[in-house]
């Protein structure tokens, strides 16, 4: 697989720079974003082939900022992030304009598998 | 959602119970949250070590520096989670007893940590401003965390990002006063005032809306029930 690049948009810093950094050690090149603004912004400076997005944000919540992402680039894979089992509110449902999403605690393993079927995926 | 107090005393009972359950709930949600994101940075440091292991099996030593930094957080993220559970379980206790003797500087600030990712989610600050002597009344610890953490959502959902909530804790000659403020001149609408005064009624204490043009400013009163 080709390498990548991903943003990671998440408030809860040391997290997401602990992800960077092992994502770093298996060659991908990842950024952070601590906010929806954040990142919206970072996507509007460069290209990055995948968003991984906590839905749990401070202000501007996870899906205003898949929606806003969406608006911006509607090929673009995002992956969600939960804090429990499901996107929310009990639906297992993938919300509209998400490839798919993941329950905290991240497997490592398993983010970079779902990252490499999204792209994929979005590829085809 | 506005909800309409019944006036059938079973009926209010029942309420009461419900929508103590859904604060609980609220509560506990909000702690598992926190705590699962505590969890989260353990796991993925301890990653970090295992990947910085593997490293150094390979040739690549670990630096002093890289060891510490994984120790500091691993540290930091513990005392964090150690501060959450006391936290929780305080509030899980304060159900114990209807009417209790209570320390109103702990209740206040241990509801307030609870309630700050809350109102971190909607960009808002959250501050208590204690008094620095014990203040102590007999009343039920559930209902005036209720009450007032029921006055706080109000300001949460009301578009106030940027803005800081003060909660000022003051003694009164019948007990005791909370004053939920903020500088935002934004009309904060109090959502369930039948509830929350359903829920104020069952320890004697009222509320009062003192908000104007500069800022909103709400009042909750707690009598002393020894008295």
């Amino acid at each position: 697989m080709a390498k990548f690049r991903v943003l990671l948009v998440d408030d809860e810093e040391e997290l997401v720079t602990a992800l960077v950094e092992r994502l770093g050690y298996r060659g991908i090149d990842a950024e952070f974003a601590l906010n929806g603004s954040e990142a919206l912004q970072k996507m509007h400076n460069a290209n990055f082939d995948i968003v991984v997005l906590d839905l749990k944000l401070p202000g501007m919540d996870g899906m205003r900022v898949l929606k806003n992402i969406k608006m911006d680039h509607p090929e673009l894979p995002v992956l969600l992030i939960t804090g429990h089992g499901s996107p929310g509110d009990g639906s297992t449902e993938i919300p509209e304009g998400a490839h798919d999403y993941l329950p905290k605690p991240i497997d490592i393993e398993v983010l970079i598998k779902k990252m490499q079927e999204a792209i994929a995926h979005s590829g085809s | 959602m506005h909800i309409v107090a019944p006036e059938d005393k079973s009926e209010q009972e029942k309420l009461l119970r419900e929508k103590g359950l859904s604060f609980f709930g609220a509560i506990a949600a909000s702690v598992s949250h926190e705590l699962n994101n505590v969890n989260s940075i353990i796991e993925q440091t301890a990653g970090l070590l295992g990947d910085l292991l593997a490293g150094a099996e390979l040739g690549r030593p670990i630096k002093e520096e890289q060891l510490q930094r994984v120790r500091d957080r691993i540290e930091k993220q513990t005392h964090r989670g150690t501060r959450i559970i006391k936290r929780m379980n305080t509030f899980a206790h304060s159900v114990d007893y209807p009417i209790a003797e209570i320390e109103m500087n702990a209740l206040i600030e241990n509801i307030i940590s609870l309630c700050k990712r809350l109102a971190n989610l909607k960009k808002v600050e959250l501050e208590a401003e204690m008094q620095s002597d014990p203040l102590s009344i007999n009343s039920s610890p559930f209902l005036i965390q209720q009450a007032l953490f029921l006055v706080m959502r109000n300001y949460f959902i009301s578009d106030l990002a940027g803005e800081t909530i003060s909660v000022v804790l003051e003694p009164d000659k019948e007990g005791i006063v909370i004053i939920i403020e903020t500088a935002a001149a934004e009309e904060v609408e109090i959502e369930d005032l039948d509830y929350i005064k359903l829920v104020l009624n069952q320890i004697q204490g009222n509320i009062s809306n003192q908000s104007n043009s500069e800022k909103t400013r709400i009042m909750l009163k707690f009598p002393d029930l020894s008295h």
